[in-house]
């Protein structure tokens, strides 16, 4: 599951950063938050507009959750404009290296202990089943139990702020992680693997096309129950770093 | 009637206030109310200024009938939360101590005017409490450079909150912008403590620069994702 980390910033990196939330005036805390939200802050805005903003923060292990081609975009930008305007390659990207006014910022989510939820619900997020959580298993050296990443709680920090890096994901896991993040920001599909699991041994009887949709298929197994198939979108590399 | 006047928001200009001085109400034009002390305190001058320098849409009506019942409860409720003396409320209201008794007592009738400054002196020594707590009184009695909060209602100024804001900035007690941390008490510790001592013997972090990319790969072409097809009402289904 998990890889000694190295180099640039990557989708999956498991770090320790400071996080934030903006919250209401009872800084509301949610249980499974309860490790996150260290801190108070009330921002006095008496002589702008009279409301107050409320923010919630603290220090947490994170996983970086924005994809590896987002960390790097405006270097390579610049890295293009430079060779275009007639550099070379190693001047272009020692000089993109080297600028300071290149976004910085990545997003990431917190890692919550598993014993933090109901016990009646472990199993569940364990196995992935509730959307907007990624399971992770204890790290290899003890440094945090067996967890979920809260994709829910999603923070946008300055790499600068980092305070350390230890694990990577695997390439595999990298891609469940990207599959999650997916489900819960876009799909909220139903588990596509347990209707396959179900189908298994049964005859398909007929397929529909949605014509005016054709990301969309529809199997009708010879028990009359339809399969609704939905298209993916195109996977990155499992490395990430070559195609978005 | 409906009297709408100008803003007192720090983003308008102040050159629009000559605009909106026409738009202000009877009260210091036409002074046909009754009572003893109307006249004292402010001038017509400050009273325009101010007037001009507020934000609400303020209901303007003939003098209401006279409810010592209300002045004393909103007498009391000011003493009770911003521990104003009636000397100071009264000065708040642009009245002299006596008149206020008089209202209480039903004695001297006072004009709409006059009870709604009351109000508004209610309502600002709420605010100021909240914000304030025990300088509640303190703030709405010190002078900013144009009176003070208290000589503003007086004035028939309506909302007073940027001036209390800045009584409240004279005397110190607030910072504008100022940000007030408090820890949390929790009984789970933060997850890092654990993670940042098994750490500590190797620091990792990420190298500058990145990955040398096509600038295609950044680009979205949605017509290939999205086909350019007529929208039908209901779907078509095609047999295969």
């Amino acid at each position: 599951m998990y890889l000694p980390s190295s180099g640039p910033l990557n989708q999956g990196d498991i770090l320790i950063a400071p996080v934030a939330r903006v919250c209401a005036a009872d800084y509301f805390v949610p249980d499974r938050w309860d490790r996150l939200d260290q801190d108070e802050h009330q921002v006095d805005r008496s002589r702008i507009d009279g409301e107050n903003v409320y923010v919630v923060s603290g220090r947490a292990v994170v996983m970086v959750t924005s994809h590896d081609c987002h960390h790097d975009k405006e270097w390579n930008a610049l890295r293009g404009r430079l060779i275009r305007s007639g550099h070379t390659v190693e001047e272009a990207e020692d000089l993109a290296e080297n600028d300071r006014s290149l976004d910085r910022h990545f997003q990431a989510s917190p890692l919550v202990p598993i014993d933090d939820f109901p016990a009646a619900q472990r199993g569940n997020y364990r196995a992935g089943r509730v959307t907007g959580y990624f399971p992770v298993p204890e790290s290899p050296d003890g440094a945090f139990p067996e967890s979920v990443v809260d994709l829910t709680y999603r923070s946008t920090i300055d790499k600068h702020s980092i305070t350390n890096r230890r694990w990577c994901l695997m390439p595999e896991a990298r891609s469940q992680l990207r599959y999650a993040i997916a489900k819960f920001d876009s799909f909220r599909s139903v588990e596509l693997s347990e209707s396959i699991e179900a189908a298994v041994g049964r005859t398909i009887s007929a397929v529909a096309v949605d014509n005016s949709n054709t990301l969309t298929v529809d199997l009708t197994l010879d028990d009359g129950t339809v399969l609704h198939l939905v298209q993916p979108p195109v996977d990155p590399e499992p490395s990430g770093r070559t195609v978005i | 009637m409906i009297a709408s006047v100008t803003s007192s928001d720090p983003f308008r200009s102040s050159d629009s206030v000559d605009d909106l001085v026409t738009l202000l109400p009877p009260l210091w034009i036409s002074g046909s109310w009754t009572g003893t002390s109307d006249h004292l305190g402010i001038s017509a001058q400050l009273a325009s200024r101010t007037l001009a320098l507020t934000s609400w849409a303020v209901p303007f009506e003939s003098p209401a009938p006279t409810d010592p019942e209300e002045v004393a409860r909103l007498r009391d409720r000011i003493i009770e939360i911003a521990r104003l003396s009636r000397q100071e409320i009264s000065r708040g209201i642009g009245v002299d101590r006596r008149s206020l008794s008089g209202f209480v007592s039903g004695e001297i009738r006072p004009t709409e005017a006059r009870i709604r400054a009351l109000r508004v002196l209610a309502d600002s020594a709420e605010w100021a409490r909240e914000h304030f707590g025990a300088r509640a009184k303190d703030v709405l009695r010190e002078d900013t450079g144009e009176g003070s909060p208290l000589d503003m209602i007086a004035s028939g100024q309506t909302d007073v909150r940027d001036q209390m804001a800045s009584a409240a900035e004279k005397l110190g007690l607030v910072r504008s912008g100022a940000v007030r941390t408090a820890r949390r008490s929790s009984d789970r510790e933060p997850l890092y403590l654990q993670a940042r001592t098994v750490w500590a013997d190797r620091i990792d972090k990420p190298t500058g620069g990145g990955v040398a990319r096509e600038a295609g790969t950044y680009e979205q072409d949605l017509s290939e994702a999205i086909k350019d097809v007529p929208v039908r009402t209901r779907p078509r289904r095609r047999n295969i």
